[in-house]
């Protein structure tokens, strides 16, 4: 535990570096009252981005319009501080920005949200681009020119000059806080895993709707922020203020600082917002530099500046033949948190059908997966194994029949509630977050059975600190089953194609299943590495769970499987032991295609897959 | 009542033009599962290099027509071979890339457009039709009404025999219901992805010539259409030429009598509007064909 409480410290240190850093700027360039109000312009700007990195960087669902956010609180707080006296204050203003923002993200995503993709993006576009229309249009504020404290004898800038600069410093390392602490708990890594598809979120039991409901809400927060300290700084806002363009140029310096870090976005937002008031010969081209650089980025960079830094550590640490690491190594857990209370359960699946169109995928199909065995599903592609995984763990409903898991019924409920009843799936390709460490992504499997209020993990109360302790335990004894301990602190992505499939495997294993759904784990994987995985499956039978493996690599299928189901155009075609299935003269009619006994062509297999590697 | 129909009418020929970029992107969708947002600025490209050739170059209408349609379908081109193309290998990821790029795109567009005209004046386009208007009883239409109304019908007449009659169009149309099952057919998806962004070109190459007259030399239009475009798709349902076209024009019948009826003060939130109310009620759209395969 210490090496992890010694990495939080040290990238709160680098925070505090980075304010001290902000704070420096008005020593070191010589500053008047109208470059204080340039700074003070990118510093809100700066906020709105920390907001967007929660939606688009984090929680990976597109939000185009943050300049929408921005304009909502920034129009609010003038409105009120023009009007209403009291409210002419910073934090009356924050308050005041901060409700109106949330309010008009709660009108864009509760109908968006329902259907998924792009239309949060495009709505929160669309608002930020009708918002200055309408302000420009609307009387009460203030027309074409806008709202303006300027001329108000009651209005007292406190601070003023470089000390409200210093201020809007601090308020974003507040807010960079903000984020830190949302992103590194339990609802961060429910975040990450939206991030990685709505299949996986739902397969680790996240409730993908309120989540990202959540995101945005609390994305409001610094928007709002943003919009208030922008008011209250330059004393006015004007339909010019807003335009919809701000929030592209917002959008450009998130992604290309680099989404889904603290630090990323706020130094790429002020690089551009910087460029955008500083360099005005370039002003007229910048959009193009933009908007190559977002091209870019979106296509081979997705950590953006962030990244290069990261592969740059790692280049130097190459060239002065030192071994670098994302993170530090984690030590072996002593003792297991508490013992796992999984416990293996009986897979009955009665005279499943499915239709697609008019093609019966499945037709009856019935199988038992008795518990501490290993389950085989073999079949030529289009025979309907994937659909049975998917109707068996609810991303499909069948047209008939019955899946019961010991004695409970698990057709007809939705996946996340069937993912609750006990089981774990991977998918054919890897679904990791990819920029995460190995242990963060098997976090948010072992984080479904922490029992209390997620809240309480963003807020670090000593509960929930020690459920997220446990949480980590429980994660590494699960990675120690699939023995990848040693691999917990690695960045994903740095894993061969192999060892991903183990994080999966992992992953589903930290969500404490009773049965185990297996899509493919071998496809694609080197010998050694198949040797690998079967010790694995093997070994987690053996612990008591109920396996179900979908697999086309026959060598893994004879030598870990106790039973075998061949599938062939959706119809059981045979089922029994290995040695009974392979020398069944259907099955070598059918899935082999020829006469050749299964376990000779496994062996022909086997020597093609030697001589590829 | 009078006031009533003239609004319809003019509701429909400005829903024309966003049920053409709607149609835009529906074409590109459904080869490449790309959402093109710099549909609206290919738009704003045909209005632009209207101006261009019909009021700084003088050329004669039928000329600029034809160039400015070629010119535009290359633009589209240039944008999926170093844009888009990358990204149509990792299908079947969650990540958003060509979101990000395609906006990337649009905002080098529009900013292009600016470097090279933003000096010029805001002035009108020359039309080939009279800015006078036909009496249908009550009703004022303007011949340059009939005139955007009518391409719209003609560009999708065109489509629909593309789709239909030609070879390479049902192969198209086989790749949006099912891109495995269309490239073991030996339909090459780059080939699908390339003969889609020209054709969106096209068409948004044409409609920009046909409302140039209306929309003036302005540089900034081209947000506006990509929004107005995504919100006639959001009505009409998505992967539909028809929920374009009934979306489009709903779109554009609602901001009129918004207008007609409360005033201009919030009409750019008409839109918004009607499409809040359509989500709520019928999330798919009104028209939606597509249906999502998970994993």
């Amino acid at each position: 535990m210490e090496t992890f409480t010694r990495l939080a410290r040290s990238r709160i240190t680098t925070g505090v570096i980075w304010v001290l850093i902000g704070l420096a700027i008005p020593f070191v360039i010589e500053t008047d009252a109208f470059k204080i109000g340039q700074f003070n312009y990118i510093v809100s700007i700066v906020m709105v981005s920390i907001g967007l990195n929660l939606v688009l960087g984090y929680a990976g669902q597109l939000f185009l319009g943050p300049g929408a956010m921005f304009a909502g609180g920034a129009y609010a707080a003038a409105y009120m501080a023009v009007n209403y006296e009291p409210f002419q204050t910073l934090w009356a203003m924050c308050a005041v920005g901060i409700v109106a923002s949330i309010a008009l993200a709660a009108v864009a995503a509760l109908p968006t949200l329902r259907v998924s993709g792009f239309y949060l993006g495009l709505v929160t576009l669309f608002l930020a681009q009708a918002i200055p229309i309408i302000a420009g249009r609307s009387e009460a504020l203030g027309g074409a020119n806008g709202l303006s404290l300027v001329l108000d004898p009651n209005f007292v800038q406190t601070p003023t000059g470089d000390d409200l600069y210093r201020l809007g410093v601090l308020i974003t390392g507040v807010l960079a806080l903000y984020c830190y602490l949302i992103v590194n708990s339990r609802l961060g890594r429910r975040f990450t895993a939206l991030r990685a598809g709505d299949d996986l979120a739902q397969a680790v039991s996240v409730p993908t709707y309120t989540t990202k409901l959540t995101a945005f809400l609390l994305a409001a927060v610094p928007c709002g922020v943003g919009g208030a300290f922008y008011v209250y700084s330059q004393q006015f806002v004007s339909p010019g203020s807003v335009s919809p363009t701000l929030s592209i140029y917002i959008l450009a310096g998130m992604v290309i600082g680099g989404g889904g870090t603290i630090l990323g976005p706020i130094i790429g937002t002020a690089l551009v917002m910087g460029s955008n008031q500083f360099l005005s010969s370039f002003a007229k081209y910048q959009g193009i530099a933009f908007g190559v650089l977002l091209i870019i980025v979106a296509s081979g960079l997705p950590t953006g500046l962030m990244g290069l830094a990261y592969y740059a550590r790692g280049w130097w640490a190459k060239v002065r033949h030192k071994p670098f690491r994302f993170a530090p190594p984690l030590p072996r857990p002593a003792a297991e948190a508490r013992p796992s209370t999984s416990t293996g359960e009986r897979l009955v699946v009665r005279e499943i059908s499915r239709r697609f169109g008019g093609v019966n995928a499945l037709s009856e199909v019935s199988l038992v997966v008795e518990p501490g065995t290993v389950h085989a599903l073999v079949g030529p592609n289009g025979s309907g194994k994937t659909t049975l995984l998917n109707v068996i763990c609810g991303f499909y409903r069948p047209h008939g029949g019955q899946v019961w898991l010991g004695d409970r019924r698990l057709d007809g409920h939705h996946v996340s509630q069937i993912t609750g009843r006990g089981v774990g799936r991977t998918f054919q390709t890897p679904k990791l977050s990819q920029y995460d460490t190995v242990l963060a992504n098997v976090l948010v499997g072992a984080d479904r059975t922490s029992a209390g209020w997620r809240g309480s993990s963003v807020l670090r109360l000593p509960r929930a600190r020690a459920a997220d302790r446990d949480a980590v335990r429980r994660a590494l004894v699960a990675l120690g089953k699939v023995g990848l301990e040693d691999e917990a602190s690695h960045m994903a992505t740095e894993l061969s194609h192999g060892t991903q499939r183990l994080v999966e495997i992992a992953r589903a294993v930290a969500l404490e299943p009773s049965l185990l759904l297996l899509d493919e784990p071998a496809a694609g994987l080197s010998v050694a590495e198949a040797d690998v995985l079967t010790r694995a499956v093997r070994s987690l039978a053996q612990s008591g769970l109920s396996v179900l493996l979908v697999e086309h690599n026959l060598p893994v299928v004879f030598d870990v499987a106790d039973e075998v189901t061949v599938l062939d155009e959706g119809v059981v075609l045979a089922a029994g032991k290995p040695a009974e299935v392979s020398t069944n003269p259907e099955v070598i009619r059918v899935y082999l295609g020829t006469r050749r006994p299964a376990r000779q062509a496994a062996e022909v297999l086997m020597a093609e897959a030697v001589d590829e590697h | 009542m009078t006031l009533f129909l003239t609004a319809v009418v003019a509701g429909i020929a400005v829903g024309s033009i966003y049920a053409i970029v709607g149609i835009g992107y529906t074409v590109i969708f459904s080869a490449t599962r790309v959402f093109n947002l710099a549909q609206g600025d290919l738009v704003m490209v045909g209005v632009m290099s209207s101006y261009y050739l019909l009021v700084v170059l003088e050329w004669p209408q039928w000329a600029a027509a034809i160039l400015v349609i070629l010119f535009v379908a290359a633009v589209a081109l240039f944008e999926e071979r170093f844009v888009v193309r990358r990204f149509l290998k990792k299908q079947g990821t969650a990540s958003f890339g060509w979101f990000i790029a395609t906006l990337g795109f649009s905002l080098i567009l529009e900013t292009t457009v600016n470097v090279l005209f933003g000096r010029h004046p805001i002035v009108s386009i020359p039309s080939p039709f009279a800015l006078s208007a036909v009496h249908i009883g009550d009703i004022i239409v303007g011949y340059r009404q009939i005139f955007i109304i009518v391409s719209f019908v003609l560009i999708i007449a065109a489509l629909e025999l593309f789709y239909q009659r030609t070879w390479i169009g049902q192969a198209m149309r086989g790749t949006a219901e099912d891109r495995d099952a269309a490239s073991l057919l030996g339909i090459n998806p780059i080939v699908a992805s390339r003969v889609a962004f020209g054709l969106a070109g096209a068409v948004a190459g044409f409609a920009g010539y046909a409302i140039a007259p209306i929309t003036f030399s302005d540089p900034t239009v081209g947000l506006v259409f990509t929004l107005k475009g995504f919100l006639a798709l959001a009505i009409g349902g998505f992967g539909s030429i028809r929920g374009a076209i009934v979306g489009g024009s709903l779109l554009g019948v609602t901001e009129q009598l918004w207008d007609l009826y409360w005033g201009s003060e919030y009409d750019a939130l008409a839109g918004v509007v009607l499409v809040l109310i359509v989500l709520i009620v019928r999330p798919q759209g009104l028209f939606n064909t597509t249906t999502a395969r998970t994993v």
